[in-house]
């Protein structure tokens, strides 16, 4: 069990990385689980960027600047 | 005899072989290797025979272009026919590869000859690329992941290196090693037929030892390229023309606040003499901020992670364990992170882009001055930086300021600036707007001929 009752994170990701094939000796769900909870942190201090929904389609990135952008 | 203008006017005047320069390259290449270890493989065969080449075609009066009998080397994780490409990991294959990337193509077209495979940091993920030694000290890394590049231009073997820019992976070593380093416009130079890192953030360039010479290689290199559809088609410039321009009646924008700081005492001093500089030689000089920038790294390893977990995950499944601790933990959090964070920092990577259009634009630029990198090359085992009481580690110290042009997929060069107290290379980065590399090289060409501290080369050189 997780702080406070809740299930422990470490099994959760351990659980995860056997869903996903990637239960291996190498791969350690207790280092995953502090890993990717730092992502996820890092991840929520872009929503100072960005919308809840809505917005441009993100993954139709060009590096090109329109002639009037619509600011 | 380390830069490619030099080397092309040898060659064309008859006072030099491609055969002579090839040979000693290949020379100082193997002389070097257990200070450097710049190169991971050499193929003295078929670079002799494409030196003889070159010479058959100069002794016939035939041009092929800038590069034609000029020694380079090829980042190895980019593929030349007959040469293994291991992306400096030992789960890759040593069988050679069957076909050459399209940039290996157009530099064989243009006559360049293909000294060997340089060294990278291990999947192109990492700015310490082991086990390359710095040439201005053997202690310190090279940068990455393009660090094999680095040193084998510093230190004269090769008068031009490709590398490969995820987050900084030319400007780094180019920063470190005293070298210039040009990253072009997203989609300038296909990547077909190059590993990748994260596909929507790779970049292909130059490392050479002059400006002019990164002009000269871009001028080979850039194209439409059907095997990669990222390729722009845009025409490609004459981009060795006009160099000479000089800088007055630009605009540059002086960017401060995030991300620069923290940096180096040394850094900063020779970050405000590069912009008097070029404010003394005409351009006006227009200090700028982009906050948006201070979440550049929150987008950029938010995109590497689930881009480079995606295109490795087949070994990360089955061979984990030949994969570098931290750079598998980056890989399996990128399989195992919810899409929504991958979303969220491509449209935090868009803020981005558009924050820094807006101050082009707005402000009227031509171009924008950062420092490369917030510090020079740091020991070999150093873990991070100190800044005053503050720590940072050292990967993420170099690719804030550098991993926002990866973001916007503006061109970006560096150029060296100085050096700091310790005598290590200092270097200056210069933005422009979307495949404006011209007016980055002209903005280049100009401090690099005003600041007048090319010629000093680092202890462990080709010229001995």
């Amino acid at each position: 069990m997780g702080e406070g009752g809740g299930p422990d994170p470490v099994e959760l990701v351990a659980a995860r990385l056997r869903e996903l094939g990637l239960d291996h000796p190498a791969i350690d769900p207790a280092e995953t689980a502090a890993d990717l909870a730092g992502r996820i942190a890092a991840s929520a201090s872009l929503d100072i960027l960005v919308s809840e929904s809505g917005g441009l389609d993100p993954t139709a990135f060009d590096p090109s600047w329109p002639a009037e952008h619509p600011d | 005899m380390t830069t490619i203008p030099e080397a092309a006017g040898a060659l064309r005047s008859g006072r030099m072989t491609s055969r002579a320069l090839t040979e000693a390259s290949l020379a100082a290449a193997a002389a070097l290797d257990g200070e450097l270890a710049a190169f991971v493989a050499l193929d003295p065969d078929g670079a002799l025979e494409a030196a003889d080449r070159a010479d058959q075609a100069i002794a016939a009066g035939r041009d092929l272009g800038p590069l034609m009998g000029v020694p380079v080397g090829i980042k190895d994780i980019v593929d030349v026919a007959g040469l293994p490409t291991r992306c400096g990991s030992p789960a890759y294959p040593a069988t050679p590869a069957a076909t050459d990337a399209t940039l290996v193509r157009r530099l064989r077209r243009g006559g360049a000859v293909i000294v060997g495979k340089t060294t990278t940091h291990e999947l192109a993920c990492g700015v310490y690329s082991p086990p390359v030694s710095n040439p201005w000290d053997l202690g310190r890394i090279p940068g990455g992941s393009s660090g094999g590049s680095g040193a084998a231009v510093a230190a004269g073997i090769v008068p031009m290196a490709i590398g490969s820019d995820t987050g900084g992976s030319i400007r780094i070593p180019a920063s470190l090693c005293g070298t210039v380093g040009l990253k072009a416009t997203y989609g300038r130079v296909s990547r077909a037929g190059v590993a990748a890192l994260a596909w929507s953030l790779d970049h292909l360039g130059p490392l050479t030892a002059t400006v002019a010479g990164s002009a000269a290689a871009l001028e080979v290199l850039a194209g439409p390229d059907p095997l990669d559809p990222s390729a722009s088609s845009r025409p490609v410039p004459q981009y060795t023309s006009g160099l000479d321009r000089g800088v007055d009646g630009l605009r540059i924008g002086v960017l401060s606040g995030a991300p620069l700081e923290p940096m180096q005492p040394d850094v900063a001093e020779s970050f405000a003499s590069a912009a008097g500089l070029l404010g003394a030689h005409g351009a006006a000089m227009v200090g700028v901020e982009v906050p948006e920038l201070e979440h550049g790294l929150a987008a950029e390893f938010g995109i590497v992670a689930p881009e480079a977990g995606a295109y490795h995950r087949g070994l990360v499944r089955s061979r984990p364990d030949q994969i570098d601790p931290g750079i598998r933990t980056l890989l399996v959090a990128g399989l195992m992170l919810e899409p929504e964070h991958y979303f969220k920092a491509l449209q935090a990577r868009r803020a981005i882009a558009d924050a820094l259009r807006r101050v082009f634009v707005e402000n009227g630029l031509d171009a924008l001055l950062t420092p490369t990198l917030p510090a020079t090359a740091a020991p070999k085992d150093a873990d991070d930086f100190l800044f005053g009481d503050s720590a940072e580690p050292v990967t993420l110290a170099y690719v804030r300021t550098t991993g926002p042009f990866n973001l916007s997929g503006l061109p970006a060069l560096s150029v060296p600036a100085g050096f700091d107290r310790d005598g290590l290379p200092i270097g200056l980065q210069i933005a422009a707007a979307p495949f404006d590399e011209e007016t980055a090289l002209r903005v280049g060409a100009c401090f690099e001929a005003a600041a007048g501290i090319r010629g000093r080369r680092p202890p462990t050189h080709a010229s001995g």
